[in-house]
């Protein structure tokens, strides 16, 4: 019943921001409803990590194990953008960049599009996380062009039309799932019920499968922004307001990379492991080489952590692909930090390009001394994502390389380390160019401290933490990775 | 059966073209009655005493709502707001872009019966027809330029992908189905209302005109 009402909740409150018309009343109701189902996802997860799984209605609702990251994710992070929302709808109303009068549909396709994003990670039914991921394309499109300006509206079109082309893809994958289903059960009762597809893995077809399984890994990679089909991301990311930039990088991405697992697994248990675990390292792969040179040459500042977020999501798919103990620990836990440190960096971010009013790299200078307090908050994530210690990226970074080199060897163990050496490079230029440099002389601001703030530095705090004191022998997290390892 | 799955691609390949957009609204609302046709059709010849005639209807039903009456009537109605009676433009011409569908035609009858997958559970009666929209469908979106027919280029490759699953599986499960067709509904209602913002703003539905975010 809790799974159900996690969903119903985002659901409920948006009927009740349609009557209010006041901003703080809309605003409360939100924050209410995202803090509501947060705290029912966080007791459905101490329960799973104490039980085992929740199934609710027939079991189209679940959650195992291997839900319980993503569901925390989604929880943290939207908890985050949401009552950071407050603080950056005000200043867009003030500003005039965004009409009172948007306020209301901005909060309601909040709450669907969080709602949505639950939906796809507490389903285990194979049919319905196409349909839950489907509709979080439909919703997020429309925040992304929320701003209707020429950029923001070519951002929503180009994201609209590829993330739909191309999960169209991954439909085809289901229905050939759906084939060796019936053709296994002798036209028995099917259902694409994952739990029972992996029951009975042995029996599918397993060229049928396997065939599925790049129709599954073109399709949800689109969504998942994996190298090439990752062409939307960084307009998307880069156009939408702030909070949606950190709720598209920091959760949609991972519940594409949710689905693309389940199957993975799914797979694994048909024909064994090794053909859906080289197409996730190829794919992690490509997509780790071809974002480093965006990267190193990027001027605006949003595409910039777009594009980190194409390496990270290779950085993660690699992990997983790896199926060894510490490939799959620095996966998950890489997932969970990336996705808590760049909602964080495009929160700060958002608040900093604000000010200069300028996405560009050239133009933000001296934002140590512009925003000091913001600016610090973004120094710390931004060294996080970077992959610097004591934070928990550069463990998980640390755990996947320690994992390729015990697969593959010593030299595609150098090529990663390189290419995130690189990237913590570019990223270092980046930041001494923003923060080291003089401020505008014109441009003389100083920032009080503020509960947007304190709500910033939770993130870090977290970072910190998962960096310096989780640990692989914690019970917790070697639970949820041997259940994953135990599908592969 | 035939001459319907005949009508289906007939129809797609049709709207290659063709450069008005009502016109090929008129050819969508033919291949998607066909579809709903095809929906309680093929499942009825093909699975003898285990055909299931409620879910076929209601799944024929549901195709016939959305894909035969409201998704047209939505284009239509967004593209009467905006009054463009122009040609569409395109990126080729007309005799190449319809040459080019006859190749995809091709490519599928090859893909169909070569048992390139090395699988004989890959292909049917009726999927040839299926992966040939599919493909027109991808290629109508490319090279037609306007807004609108990006929208009817994504309808017909899921009008291809429905036949699809209906000639390998007698269609999928019911709560499934209710699912892809409300987010083709509301998929299809968020890009007409995106279509209204550009024009607005572009003052065209020319893809060309979205070209400035690069790198």
């Amino acid at each position: 019943m809790i799974l159900l009402f996690i969903v119903l909740i985002p659901i409920i409150f948006s009927f009740f921001c349609i009557l209010p018309k006041q901003t703080k009343i809309i605003q409360w109701i939100t924050s209410c409803a995202i803090i509501l189902a947060s705290l029912l996802a966080f007791i459905s997860c101490f329960y799973v990590l104490s039980s085992g799984k929740i199934l609710f209605l027939s079991n189209i609702f679940a959650v195992d194990l291997l839900s319980v990251p993503f569901v925390l994710v989604i929880a943290i992070v939207s908890l985050i953008c949401s009552i950071s929302s407050i603080g950056y709808v005000n200043r867009d109303i003030e500003i005039n960049e965004m009409k009172k009068s948007y306020i209301k549909p901005f909060y309601i396709l909040l709450l669907l599009f969080v709602c949505t994003m639950y939906l796809s990670v507490l389903c285990q039914n194979l049919g319905l996380i196409w349909v839950s991921i489907e509709a979080t394309t439909v919703i997020s499109a429309l925040l992304v062009g929320f701003y209707r300006k020429r950029a923001s509206l070519e951002a929503a079109w180009k994201y609209i039309i590829l993330c739909t082309v191309g999960i169209a893809f991954a439909l085809v994958g289901l229905i050939l799932i759906y084939q060796a289903e019936q053709i296994s059960l002798f036209n028995g009762v099917e259902t694409l019920n994952w739990f029972k597809l992996i029951s009975y893995g042995k029996n599918l077809d397993p060229n049928l499968m396997k065939i599925s399984f790049i129709f599954i890994i073109v399709g949800y990679g689109t969504k998942a922004g994996i190298f090439p089909m990752h062409t939307w991301l960084p307009d998307a990311h880069g156009q939408s307001p702030a909070p949606i930039s950190a709720l598209l990088s920091g959760v949609l991405l991972n519940c594409a990379v949710y689905a693309i697992l389940r199957h993975h697994l799914l797979l694994s248990s048909a024909v064994g492991s090794n053909f859906s675990s080289n197409l996730l390292v190829g794919f992690g792969a490509l997509s780790m080489i071809f974002s480093v040179p965006f990267i190193l040459t990027q001027r605006d500042i949003k595409r910039l952590f777009a594009y980190s977020s194409v390496e990270h999501m290779g950085i993660i798919l690699i992990g997983f692909g790896l199926g060894n103990f510490f490939g799959v620990l620095g996966a998950m836990l890489h997932m969970f930090n990336h996705s808590i440190g760049k909602s964080t960096l495009f929160l700060s971010t958002g608040s900093i390009v604000k000010r200069y009013g300028s996405n560009n790299i050239a133009r933000l200078k001296g934002i140590g001394q512009t925003k000091p307090i913001t600016s610090i908050i973004f120094l710390c994530v931004l060294l996080a994502i970077a992959g610097s210690p004591p934070f928990g990226l550069f463990l998980s970074e640390t755990y996947i390389a320690y994992a390729i080199f015990q697969k593959f060897g010593f030299f595609p163990g150098i090529v990663y380390l390189t290419l995130i050496a690189t990237v913590f490079a570019a990223f270092m230029y980046y930041l001494g160019k923003m923060y080291f440099s003089n401020q505008r002389p014109d441009f003389k601001f100083k920032e009080r401290i503020g509960l947007q703030h304190i709500f910033l530095s939770i993130p870090i705090v977290i970072l910190i933490i998962t960096g310096c004191f989780l640990t692989p022998s914690i019970n917790i997290i070697s639970k949820i990775v041997e259940y994953f390892m135990r599908g592969i | 059966m035939d001459f319907l799955s005949f009508i289906f691609l007939i129809t797609s390949l049709w709207m290659l073209q063709t450069r008005n957009v009502t016109k090929s609204v008129y050819l969508l609302i033919l291949q998607s009655l066909s579809l709903s046709v095809l929906m309680i059709g093929i499942p009825m010849f093909s699975s003898g005493n285990d055909f299931n005639l409620f879910h076929s209807a209601i799944a024929a039903i549901l195709t016939f709502f959305v894909k035969v009456v409201f998704l047209p009537f939505i284009i239509l109605r967004v593209n009467k707001k905006l009054r463009s009676n122009d040609l569409v433009p395109m990126n080729m011409s007309q005799g190449l872009s319809l040459l080019i569908g006859i190749f995809l035609i091709g490519f599928s009858q090859v893909l169909n019966s070569s048992g390139f997958f090395s699988t004989s559970h890959l292909s049917s009666g009726y999927s040839f027809f299926a992966i040939s929209s599919i493909l027109i469908g991808c290629f109508y979106m490319l090279s037609h330029r306007a807004l609108l027919c990006q929208i009817i280029g994504i309808i017909v490759m899921e009008n291809g992908i429905f036949l699809y699953s209906v000639s390998l599986t007698n269609g999928m499960p019911l709560i499934f189905e209710f699912g892809t067709f409300f987010d083709l509904l509301v998929g299809v209602l968020v890009m007409g209302i995106m279509t209204n913002y550009i024009h607005g703003l572009f003052e065209s539905t020319d893809t060309e005109n979205l070209t400035e975010l690069k790198g």
